[in-house]
């Protein structure tokens, strides 16, 4: 695999993706069903939002969570030419018996399904989790998803 | 500490640190060189004056039988007699084979203190007058006095737990290597002043010798006949040769290639020390003077015969003596360490009474076996009466019964195991099919065999002695075999990793344990299953360990407050682990550092251990659970978790299994 050049969730982000829900969430299933609402639109047609649920619950979920808040929900998908991604805060944590930790940010993210991507697919993943490492009690204080957006840009 | 990690285990191992040829060279000569010191005298006694041709033969012959020990490492690195044994003829012969090693190594001490003993007091006999001592030495007696003080020395040490050192062996061949030089300049020197003249090729054998062979008329000591007796006679000179095979799996890498380094080197030492000094002893020695004062300590009375001034030559006798102190001394503590690490296997086994195990209260040694052992030897200098030509008899019987073992066990794995590769082969074979038919092995293994079967008609008390031991001992076994109604499997009864020879030392942190690393390069390679490290191997097959550094991490997973992080409480699988990590670092002839780091987030700590560590590069296998891709996605979200946002470095990784490799570079 080739070295590219350093990438940052600000590069696969659309800063329209980005949500800021404060009613929370009852639970992790009630997290999922909204994230794969809001992403499924921007997918190709044949991943329904039932399709991509079913995906998702496969994966490990509990081990996507992490001990600071955040979610890193993802999948990769054929016949996708491009990363989709969405970012929810939920101030309100939320929480589930399924997992250990209680959830702040939810970063959804599906990667396409081809070698020529994996290698990007991972630094992806390195760079959402050095993103939010300490800045989450600060993200989920912010106001607007525009000023969320611009601090998120501004991360390199 | 992180919080993430609840301890740290360094295991520390000389098995782990691996040697020169030189030095594996030396190991393998503290024991077969020290014969130099009685065989000749042994055999001058035995059978005439022809003694010196056949010392000679005997050590040209040990050059192919140090050649069968290539062809044996290159198929077990752990080898040996019995692992040969086993594999090519099953664990009946097997456990034949131990016997004769038990034997063997109970013979060894008594026999080498026993001829030191004899070397210095034919030298107090000299010193004495001059310090005007006027005490009558008896030799024997001295040499009995002084093998019952080495014995209980060495018992001491080894019930200390002190253990040997491979730099104090090379110390002792580069000294006794000085001495033979010098003692070989002398004596090519002295044989110019005396002119040279051939020993007399005479066999002439007494009925001690001839043993039962007097009582068959067919079998008269003349001709080929003749031959075999004297060579039977002679072939204690081979005695050490075994330690070749145990040494193998210290050697470093080329493993291969160094061994046959330390053949050439061995080879080349015992010729020249043993083969033409004892030739030599018998050109500038008149034969009756030999035997008259000369006999237990031949290379002595070498020393005192040169054509040099009469100080000199007892100050070149006392050199002799010392480095005959120092070798013969040497090779009674490898004699109690080798039987006690069998008859531990044996006891483990459950073959030996459970108490005979327990650890002495304050050094943790198997005191009450290493207390057998000497008691056993002491009692077998007391029996000889310090009549090295007694011990000299019986000790033949197991290094030749060893010897043919060996050698026909490799013909045997031929066949057997005709598909294993091996790095090396014995030559002189005739390609048949799939197989080499071993023909220089055969030729070889006929003459050992006829040695074999001539001993056991020339020396009665050996025969009697050996066959009696090796029946009782087969007897033992084979009776708590059925008793415990299971297998006992002396499989890895020449040496295993177990908790007594693996050091543990606790870390703080991570970056103790680093900071001794001095290598450009550093590999981790994370294990976690025995019946997967197919990546370690790659690691072993292809990094340089002059510039690399391995770190072998095992993450023992702890959950929740309670927790038992020591060695003590790993399980059997986990120890089989780090036996089999271990085994494989032998094979390879690769330094490693195994570290067991107990903790509930394994891949967080793979990636903490890199990033602290300054790692390179991160080797590991595939997990079953979660599959390659999966696994680097793990490391690459735990990476963004630690990496400092102005880290510029890299480490790379690869994930290895079958023959697929998939890779990554953390940046």
């Amino acid at each position: 695999m080739t070295e590219e050049k350093h990438i940052t969730i600000g590069d696969i982000l659309d800063c329209k993706n980005i949500i800021i829900e404060r009613k929370g969430f009852k639970d992790l299933k009630s997290l999922i069903d909204f994230a794969v609402s809001k992403i499924s639109p921007f997918l190709p047609e044949r991943f329904t939002p039932e399709n991509i649920k079913e995906r998702l619950e496969v994966t490990n979920l509990d081990y996507s969570v992490f001990e600071n808040g955040l979610f890193i929900p993802h999948l990769k998908l054929e016949d996708l030419d491009d990363f989709k991604s969405i970012l929810i805060i939920t101030p309100n944590p939320v929480k589930d018996n399924r997992i250990k930790h209680s959830i702040f940010i939810t970063f959804m993210f599906f990667s396409p399904l081809s070698s020529d991507f994996f290698d990007k697919h991972l630094k992806i993943l390195s760079s959402i989790t050095q993103s939010f490492r300490d800045n989450i009690p600060k993200l989920i204080s912010m106001n607007s998803p525009s000023e969320i957006c611009s601090y998120i840009k501004s991360i390199r | 500490m992180n919080k993430k990690i609840k301890n740290i285990l360094v295991l520390n191992t000389a098995v782990l640190s691996f040697i020169s040829f030189w030095r594996a060279g030396s190991i393998v000569l503290c024991d077969f060189a020290s014969s130099a010191y009685y065989a000749g005298g042994i055999a001058a006694k035995a059978y005439g004056p022809a003694f010196p041709y056949f010392i000679l033969a005997v050590m040209i012959l040990s050059g192919f039988l140090l050649m069968t020990y290539i062809e044996s490492s290159s198929i077990f690195t752990r080898g040996g007699v019995y692992m040969t044994v086993k594999t090519s003829m099953g664990k009946s012969m097997a456990k034949f084979s131990v016997s004769a090693l038990v034997f063997d190594y109970l013979l060894t001490a008594p026999i080498s203190a026993v001829s030191a003993g004899l070397y210095l007091a034919y030298l107090l006999e000299i010193i004495f007058p001059y310090l005007k001592i006027g005490w009558n030495i008896n030799p024997r007696g001295v040499a009995v006095i002084f093998s019952l003080i080495m014995i209980a020395y060495f018992w001491r040490e080894n019930i200390k737990g002190v253990k040997e050192s491979s730099e104090n062996n090379l110390r002792i061949i580069i000294f006794t290597g000085v001495v033979a030089l010098l003692l070989l300049v002398l004596s090519v020197y002295t044989v110019t002043k005396i002119g040279f003249k051939w020993p007399e090729f005479r066999l002439e054998f007494n009925k001690e010798s001839l043993g039962w062979t007097s009582y068959f008329s067919f079998l008269k000591p003349v001709g080929l006949i003749g031959i075999i007796m004297a060579m039977g006679h002679s072939i204690l000179a081979l005695s050490g040769l075994e330690t070749l095979a145990q040494v193998y799996r210290e050697i470093e890498d080329p493993k291969i290639k160094n061994l046959k380094k330390a053949v050439v080197f061995i080879f080349i030492s015992a010729l020249i020390f043993t083969g033409f000094l004892t030739f030599l002893s018998a050109v500038i020695i008149p034969y009756d003077k030999i035997i008259s004062s000369y006999s237990e300590n031949l290379l002595s009375g070498l020393a005192m015969e040169l054509s040099i001034p009469y100080a000199a030559r007892v100050v070149m006798k006392t050199l002799v003596v010392i480095s005959a102190l120092l070798i013969l001394v040497g090779a009674v503590n490898t004699a109690i360490v080798g039987a006690n690490g069998i008859l531990n296997r044996v006891a483990e086994d459950g073959i030996l009474p459970d108490s005979i195990r327990k650890l002495h209260p304050k050094y943790g040694t198997t005191y009450k076996i290493i207390t057998l052992i000497a008691v056993l030897q002491a009692i077998i200098v007391i029996l000889s009466g310090g009549d090295v030509f007694l011990l000299g008899e019986a000790y033949a019987f197991g290094v030749l019964m060893s010897l043919t073992f060996n050698l026909l066990s490799l013909i045997f794995l031929r066949f057997k195991k005709s598909m294993e590769p091996r790095e090396w082969i014995f030559p002189l074979n005739i390609k048949s099919g799939r197989y080499e038919i071993p023909v220089g092995l055969i030729i070889l293994f006929l003459i050992i065999f006829s040695l074999f079967l001539m001993n056991l008609l020339t020396k009665k008390i050996a025969t009697i002695s050996g066959i009696t031991f090796s029946v009782v001992l087969y007897i033992i076994f084979t009776y708590s075999e059925k008793k415990q109604s299971h297998e006992i499997d002396l499989h890895d009864i020449e040496g295993e990793v177990d908790d007594e020879k693996v050091n543990i030392a606790t870390e703080n942190d991570i970056l103790n344990i680093f900071k001794d690393f001095k290598k450009t390069e550093r590999i981790l390679v994370p294990v976690r299953n025995p019946n997967n490290l197919t990546h370690l191997k790659s690691v072993l097959e292809t990094a340089n360990d002059d510039n690399t550094d391995i770190i072998v991490l095992y993450i023992k997973v702890e959950k929740g407050y309670e927790y038992s992080s020591d060695y003590e409480n790993l399980t059997n699988d986990e120890k089989d682990l780090f036996r089999k990590v271990i085994l494989l670092a032998e094979k390879y002839g690769k330094t490693i550092h195994p570290l067991i780091i107990f903790s509930n987030d394994p891949i967080y700590i793979i990636v903490y251990t890199a990033f602290y560590g300054r790692v390179n590069k991160i080797v590991m296998g595939v997990s079953g659970r979660m599959g390659a891709e999966a696994q680097l996605e793990e490391l690459a979200i735990t990476w963004g978790m630690i990496k400092p946002k102005d880290f510029n470095g890299k480490i790379e990784i690869d994930i290895i299994w079958e023959s697929r490799t998939l890779s990554y570079t953390l940046t």
